[in-house]
This record gives structure tokens, sequence and C-alpha cells, in this order.
């Protein structure tokens, strides 16, 4: 077990590249903040599969349903490594975690309180937010100092990014289809723009301690700025428009900037109070509910002898 | 693909369009547990579960006709030829685990029948799918044999077994007018239906013999009748199954998605 004497010797073995792993006396407050952010990681990922699983029963034909089903497990797959990694720093067991969610005590990012209402919102959710949350995810893992979750972090990567391109392969189709096509996703595109834009999070402060200790490698605003540089370009030249007014070209750089961020709604949405939050932790908590004598059943025949 | 031996093709043709609407409806089914099974691993096992059974329906479609979505989405209801319990939508786990179980043990069987088929290419895809069967067939019985050592599985699951049994016969049911004999005859399949049901109850009779419990079988002489969904006819719940299924093709059957 490797220990530090001091918060100066643990940030300086950060600083050189260092890597925690769960064995590791890590301070407490490196312990709770990384933990906190995979807790966070993990619900959101879980939460991204039950926003997503309402259109896997409608996707259009049998090859779309086979790769939303697909994806959708993906994001639970990544869920299931993640509370397993966050368990394992000790903190809270992966049922309490689980209890503490659909309880609402945990948050998860404000993506997730929306709803998916038409086929159009499936797709912008994996070419938006599948691109915002990959974004953030190579940010963390460039320079991710807790080991167990810079290499989960790897797989979760590489399976973001075919999420990414299913997401713009099902645009494209989109853009090239029928005028209802184009309008449904016009519409998902509508309604899903700003949550993904505001899933980067408001600047960050100078002091976040998740900088400092190399779990985040880049500012939110640079993340933010990187996504609209790459989505304004290829939306339009798809065909469709972007949501924002007030968005405009800055004429000696090229670069686009947005118009005013709504961060009162990341809040709200946070909070717990975003328009689809508690029908479906409604649906998740009665599922787990329901389920709880399977739990107990299997615990109860693991304990006697077959 | 080699023909010659096919005896009646549409036969062979009306039998494998039931076993694929089978597995398109029990797909779409177990689909609908990713991220609301009673643990994380669960809701991974029964979507790996489902993903295999909608490929199936992808293959078997394949081996009738080149417009897979057409096949799969494109018919009537009076159209499809689905055994009754493939429609039903167990929502509660222990529904979709007796159903599993009863599925999965009756599909290693039938799959069984046509590996070594005179339809070179149903044989090949039998061939890939028991492969793909053995790893289901060990997910149903390793949870349903741990579940019977206890009081509540079994007060669960025992009830359900009663109530899905008898319309899992069905599965063995061919649509009125083919004949199970000529299809053996003509080397499409190995053994008679009226074969592989027998084997597939005695198999489910033996797992539950663990506890000393019998489903109540229905009487030999309803077996065999010409069965309603293979016909034809729908269950209740298939109308709730098409429309979510066809929901977004129908917005614009013009449009490539």
């Amino acid at each position: 077990m490797r220990s530090w004497d001091s918060m100066d010797d643990f940030e300086a073995f950060l600083d050189d590249g260092g890597l925690v792993e769960p064995g590791d006396a890590m301070p407490d407050t490196y312990r709770e903040a990384v933990f906190r952010f995979i807790e966070l990681h993990a619900n959101s990922e879980y939460m991204g599969g039950l926003t997503e699983r309402d259109w896997i029963a409608k996707a259009p034909g049998l090859a779309n349903k086979l790769t939303a089903l697909a994806k959708t497990q993906d994001e639970i797959g990544h869920a299931h490594l993640l509370y397993m990694v966050a368990a394992d720093m000790g903190i809270k067991t992966r049922d309490e975690m689980t209890v503490d969610l659909l309880a609402g005590r945990t948050t998860f990012h404000n993506v997730f309180h929306y709803r998916a209402y038409t086929w159009g919102d499936q797709i912008a959710i994996a070419y938006l937010v599948d691109a915002a949350a990959l974004a953030s995810q190579q940010a963390v893992f460039k320079n991710c100092s807790y080991g167990p979750y810079k290499r989960i972090l790897r797989r979760i990567i590489a399976e973001e990014g075919f999420h990414m391109r299913n997401g713009e392969e099902l645009l494209l189709k989109m853009a090239k289809g029928t005028s209802q096509q184009h309008d449904l996703m016009q519409e998902g595109i509508d309604r899903w723009w700003w949550p993904s834009v505001q899933l980067f999070g408001p600047d960050t402060r100078p002091d976040d301690v998740l900088l400092r200790w190399h779990i985040k490698s880049e500012r939110n605003e640079v993340l933010r700025d990187r996504f609209v540089q790459k989505m304004v370009p290829q939306l339009t030249a798809a065909g469709f428009t972007i949501p924002d007014p007030d968005l405009r070209q800055d004429p000696d750089t090229g670069r686009w900037i947005s118009g005013k961020i709504d961060w009162d709604a990341l809040k709200a949405a946070i909070a717990g109070r975003g328009p689809d939050s508690e029908r479906r932790l409604r649906d998740a908590r009665n599922a787990w509910d329901g389920a709880a004598w399977v739990r107990t059943a299997l615990d109860e025949a693991a304990a006697v002898p077959a | 693909m080699s023909d010659v031996n096919r005896p009646d093709p549409s036969d062979a043709r009306q039998v494998v369009l039931a076993l694929a609407d089978d597995e398109l409806c029990v797909g779409q089914n177990l689909a609908w547990w990713i991220a609301v099974g009673p643990f994380l691993e669960e809701d991974l096992a029964l979507t790996s579960i489902s993903q295999d059974e909608l490929g199936h329906a992808r293959a078997l479609y394949g081996l009738l006709g080149d417009d897979i979505d057409a096949l799969a989405y494109g018919r009537q209801p009076h159209e499809y030829r689905s055994a009754h319990l493939t429609e039903l939508p167990c929502r509660d786990w222990g529904e979709t685990l007796v159903r599993h179980f009863l599925y999965d043990t009756a599909e290693s069987i039938r799959w069984q029948a046509f590996a070594d088929s005179s339809w070179e290419a149903l044989g090949a895809v039998a061939r890939r799918a028991l492969a793909e069967e053995r790893s289901h067939l060990r997910h149903a019985s390793g949870l349903l044999s741990r579940l019977l050592r206890t009081e509540s599985g079994c007060s669960q699951l025992l009830p359900l077994f009663d109530q899905f049994a008898p319309m899992a016969c069905e599965l063995f049911d061919v649509p009125s007018g083919c004949s199970s004999d000529d299809l053996v005859a003509g080397g499409v399949m190995s053994s008679p239906l009226g074969d592989q049901r027998a084997e597939w109850q005695a198999t489910v009779d033996e797992a539950l013999a663990q506890v000393g419990y019998q489903p109540k079988w229905p009487d030999h002489k309803e077996l065999g009748s010409p069965a309603s969904g293979r016909d034809g006819q729908r269950s209740p719940h298939f109308a709730t199954l098409h429309a979510e299924m066809v929901e977004v093709l129908t917005i614009d059957p013009s449009a490539v998605w």
C-alpha cells in the first residue's frame, strides 16, 4: 500500500503523472471527490440507458433496432463497470448507490432529465449528447490520475465513438430523406442542442480540485467551445439550423460564438426539476422495487448448498 | 442453396416463417428489459439474448426473401404466424424467466432438428443458432434452479409454469395444412414435431422435478390441433407489440430510415 506524508507530496505524485490505485492510502478528500465524480458518471450512463430505451421497441427496421439495443446495452454496461469501480473505493456499495439515485439523493447529467419524444430525438441524443459526453470523457481519460477509472474509460471511449458515428450516419439519412424526416430531425436538434451545450457545465472555477488532481484535464469552457466549433458547421452543412438566434461567426477568426447560455435550466435539470425526471426515476424505482424478491432469493440460494 | 430434396417448398417456408415470427416477438419483448432488470448484469444478459433472437429472426426471414424489413414489419397482423407465448409482454421478471426457460428449451430442440436439414441454408442458420442457445439455456436454467431452491422463488415461479407451459406447446405446432411428417420425409427436419414436443416436455419436467412439481400439461388429444397463433389469429397482446414495431416505419412509408 502506498501512502503520502502530506497533501503536497500526494499532489506532486499526481503532477508527475502518478496513477492512484484502490489499495493506496489516498487522501480522504481525493477519495471522496473522485468517488463523487465516478458515481455521477455511472448514474448518468444508467439514466442515459433509461432515456434511450423508449425508442428501442419503435426503432424503424431490424438493423436500427439491433443497433439501438446494442448502443443502450453499452450504456448500461458502462454504468455497470463504473458502479463497480466506484464501489471499490469503499464509500458506498453498488446497492447504496442505486437506492440513493432512485431516491433522488444523488445527481446525474442534465441531458438525462429530458424526454426523447421522437425517433429524431433518439438520433439527436446519439449525435449531440454522445459527442458531448465523448469529448468530456476523452478529456478525463487524457490525464486521469485514478487508475481503475482511466482503464475503463479507454473502453467506454471506444464504444462512445461508435455511438457517435452511428448518430452521424442516422442524421445524414434524415438529412437526405423525405421532408417529414427532415422535420423530425430538426425538431430533435431544436430540443437537444441546448441541453448538450449545457452538459459541459459553466466555466470551470479556478480552484476546481478535479483539475488540480488530474481528473479533469481541460476546462469546461474549452470543451464546450470545441463542441460548438465542430457541430455548427456539420449541422448546417447537413441542412439543419441551430436553435440559437444569437449564434454568430467571428468575422476575423471564423469561430462560432454562442448566444447566452441559460445556466438556470442546467441547475434546475440537475436538481431533479427537469421536464422528465420524475417519470424516469419512477420507472426505475418501480423496476428496482418490483424485482427485490429476485435479489433476496438469489442471496438466499447462494447461502444454502445446492 | 441446394433445394433439390425439399419436398414441399411452401410447407418448409411456412414453418420457417413461424419460427422467424416467434424470434421477432421474443426478441422485441426481451429488449424491454434494458435498464429495468433486477440488477445490471441481468439487464445485460437478457438484452444480449434479445439481440441473438432478433438476429435469428433476421437470418430466418433472409431465407424467405431479400427485403427482411418488409417480412418482419410489413405484414398485416393475420399474416404473422407467431405462437401466442412469444407475444406475451412478460413485464414481470419472473414471467420473463419462465417464458425464457420454456422458449429456449424448445428452441434448442427445434434448431437441433434443423441442424442437418436438406435445406442447406436453413441447416447453417440452425447450427449457428444452436451454439447461442447453449448460452441462453445456461442462463435460464442457472437462474431457475437457484431460485427454485428458495420458498419465494417457488411461490413466484411455479404458478407461472401452469400458465405458460400449456401455451408453450404451440411452439411445436405448424400452420394447418403443413405436414410435419412430410418435412421429415424430405429431410427438412430430422424428427417430427410431436417427438420434439415430447422431448421438450420431458426436459421441462426434469427441471421441475427438483421441487417435485409437474406443470399441468394439456390433454394429449388437445395437442396437435391447429393452433390459432400458427394460423394467423393474434393474441390480445400482439396489437400493442406490433404498433410499437411499426410506429416510426409508418410515419412515412416512402422513407429510408
